[in-house]
């Protein structure tokens, strides 16, 4: 493992600069992450293609909301070749509404992530969201990531 | 732009730093606790206290952590997401924090979590990175905020 501390790192760090672009609506920081080739989805955005069609969803969809907070662990990285590597990490995304009236809601889940080296910078070449609880409980969504692997 | 440069052996020792300062107040190690902080600290907990930040004694600090966390049943700051930036002997963590508090009030267990940011100065003493600046960016309340301003003793 020691022999890729450094890309560990290195991936880490971009997974958190996700969650600060997202919680304190970067955009442009989004764009450091994602593969021009990237695609993104989860059970609410569908395949999206590219670090724009990222960046145009994410500012939509977080417009309800006054604040959020993306907290990532249990990270695990493999290696698959040199450049290249599978990630799974945990989140917890807690979000508040800008109508005061809807309670806060809390997404459980955890990112699947192929990486890769490009131009000496990892990047996010696909992430695909897996839902595995909200609160408040709603429909929709994966309810538990490993079934959705079957 | 370009990601921020990684120094993963000096991150981990610094991200330990703080996962300890956490640990310190919610298992109530003091001695863990005073282990992680200079002789001297910045406290900046203006975000949700108002006020100006202060410089106390890390041993005063810790005299009046003790008498707050006395107040509540239970803690728990879990804290992810770490960016550390610097050179040399002098860094800036940036790192999240979402902050469970646990308190019985009238007979009735209130809970109240605190959710955003530590932006905190460590710098490196005697081989050690030892916090000097401790500030709280709160983001977010959720829950009953009576349990934070409890009387002390």
């Amino acid at each position: 493992m020691s022999d890729r501390l450094e890309d560990r790192a290195a991936i880490e760090q971009q997974m958190f600069t996700y969650a600060r672009a997202t919680d304190w609506l970067e955009p442009e920081n989004h764009r450091l992450v994602f593969a021009d080739d990237c695609v993104f989805a989860s059970p609410h955005s569908g395949d999206l293609h590219g670090p724009d069609a990222v960046v145009e969803w994410m500012s939509r969809v977080l417009q309800p909301f006054e604040a959020t907070q993306h907290l990532i662990g249990n990270i695990t990285i493999t290696f698959t070749g040199d450049d290249d590597a599978d990630a799974v990490s945990y989140v917890q995304a807690w979000h508040r509404y800008r109508d005061a009236e809807k309670p806060d809601m809390i997404l459980w889940g955890e990112y699947h992530d192929r990486w890769a080296r490009i131009d000496g910078t990892w990047r996010i070449r696909e992430r695909r969201v897996k839902e595995a609880g909200f609160q408040p409980p709603r429909e929709g969504g994966v309810l538990n990531p490993r079934r959705a692997k079957g | 732009m370009t990601p921020p440069m990684v120094d993963p052996l000096r991150d981990a020792a610094v991200c330990r730093t703080l996962y300890l300062f956490a640990q310190g107040i919610d298992l109530r190690e003091w001695d863990t606790l005073r282990s992680v902080l200079a002789d001297e600290v910045t406290i900046d907990y203006t975000s949700y206290r108002g006020g100006e930040p202060v410089v106390m004694a890390a041993q005063d600090w810790i005299g009046k952590a003790r008498r707050r966390f006395a107040t509540m049943t239970a803690t728990q700051h879990s804290m992810t997401n770490p960016r550390v930036d610097g050179t040399g002997e002098q860094v800036t963590c940036r790192m999240y924090v979402e902050a469970h508090h646990v308190a019985v009030i009238d007979g009735t267990e209130e809970s109240c979590r605190i959710g955003g940011e530590y932006v905190d100065e460590l710098h490196l003493i005697e081989g050690d990175w030892l916090i000097t600046t401790l500030r709280l960016d709160v983001r977010w309340f959720q829950g009953n905020r009576a349990v934070l301003d409890l009387p002390t003793n």
